[in-house]
């Protein structure tokens, strides 16, 4: 059995020619220093530059910038989530924008270089594989995820708008038209791994989303917020 | 693939200074001047900025029964302030200063950006000691 499990967790993607990172960009529409970020991940996500790199990029809005005028995209809960970033990281303060490297680091949102130079500290870490299947039915989602190993990580379901645009009417932004890719919606923590394999089917309700979406599942560790496992289907 | 990561080529910080403005309070007579030293490459949006989005630079005194400030001073009408800047607030005793002096609160609450990165609203509070003149022989 302990052979078996070993085994398991020692897949490293190998039947997978990319190995997954997950990117986490925070990010606001009154911030005058995001859109550049902001095209940046978006190419990021289009162009996949790593050759064994997938990398799955979710824009994560915050409200802090929100004094003009509301990012409709922002939640309180994705300001939560970049503060406990913070305190895991030891950092002053939040900021944005800023990017999230597979839970584990974190650069400039706009710092291509630095932003490169981390997804390949992050491609050193090897990741359980994890099969993800989601279907629209009946006006929800309906997901599977499963995987091995990671005992009591945190499993998350993150819903993500594949493009968004918005034109800025006030604040430091005024009279540019903002384009996000992977814009989250909605963000569910699913549950915790037990055992020797997670095997869950979740029916996740659908936010409303005015483009195409993909739904990002991802696996982190509840004490160091590093992600473990991840992949991302587009639907 | 290069062109991608440099596409924002300017960018060199490894690590963004995440507190940027360093703040001292400091008395003369009449007045409280409150001095911000910002980073370079940062800017701290100013308390007569008038166009919308991040909030202007807020101050205020914490009034006692001794001490009533009039509005600060603000050293330039533009919507940003960068390098060293003094703001002057003026103020008057209501009452004759306890032997042993007054410390005065100042709240500043404030956005700051770089060419990079933004910061969320910002408060600090800061104190300085005023102390009765001297006597006069």
């Amino acid at each position: 059995m302990k052979f078996l499990l070993l085994l398991c967790l020692s897949i490293n993607l190998g039947a997978q020619l990319r190995k997954p990172v997950l990117l986490e960009l925070f990010t606001a529409e009154g911030c005058a220093s995001c859109p550049p970020a902001d095209e940046l991940i978006s190419a990021v996500d289009q162009l996949q530059p790593i050759p064994n790199a997938d990398l799955i990029v979710l824009s994560e809005h915050v409200t802090y910038w929100d004094h003009s005028s509301k990012d409709r995209f922002a939640t309180t809960a994705l300001n939560n989530r970049q503060l406990g970033y913070s305190q895991l990281l030891k950092l002053e303060s939040v900021y944005t924008p800023q990017l999230i490297i597979d839970g584990k680091y974190e650069c400039i949102g706009g710092n291509g270089p630095e932003a490169k130079r981390l997804i390949l500290e992050a491609l050193k870490q090897n990741k359980p594989l994890l099969e993800l299947n989601a279907n629209r039915v009946n006006g929800k989602i309906k997901t599977n995820i499963s995987f091995f190993g990671l005992n009591g990580a945190t499993v998350l379901v993150a819903i993500a708008e594949d493009y968004a645009e918005t034109k800025i009417t006030k604040g430091e932004n005024a009279g540019k038209t903002l384009k996000h890719t992977a814009v989250v919606r909605a963000l569910h923590t699913i549950g915790t791994a037990e055992g020797l394999r997670y095997d869950h089917t979740v029916e996740l309700p659908m936010p409303t989303i005015s483009s195409n979406f993909r739904v990002v599942a991802f696996v982190q560790d509840s004490k160091t917020g590093h992600i473990l496992a991840a992949a991302q289907v587009k639907l | 693939m290069r062109a991608i990561f440099l596409l924002v080529a300017s960018l060199t910080a490894q690590t963004p200074n995440l507190n940027p403005i360093t703040w001292t309070l400091s008395t003369q007579p009449g007045k409280l001047i409150l001095h911000a030293q910002i980073a370079e490459h940062y800017k701290l949006f100013s308390p007569t900025k008038s166009t919308p989005g991040p909030i202007p630079l807020k101050v205020r005194v914490v009034e006692s029964k001794w001490i009533k400030a009039a509005k600060p001073i603000s050293p330039t009408q533009t919507d940003t302030l960068a390098g060293e800047v003094d703001i002057t607030i003026p103020y008057h005793l209501r009452r004759k200063l306890p032997s042993d002096g007054l410390t005065v609160h100042v709240e500043v609450e404030y956005q700051s950006c770089s060419d990079q990165i933004c910061l969320p609203i910002t408060r600090r509070t800061l104190e300085a000691r005023l102390l009765p003149a001297n006597p006069v022989f």
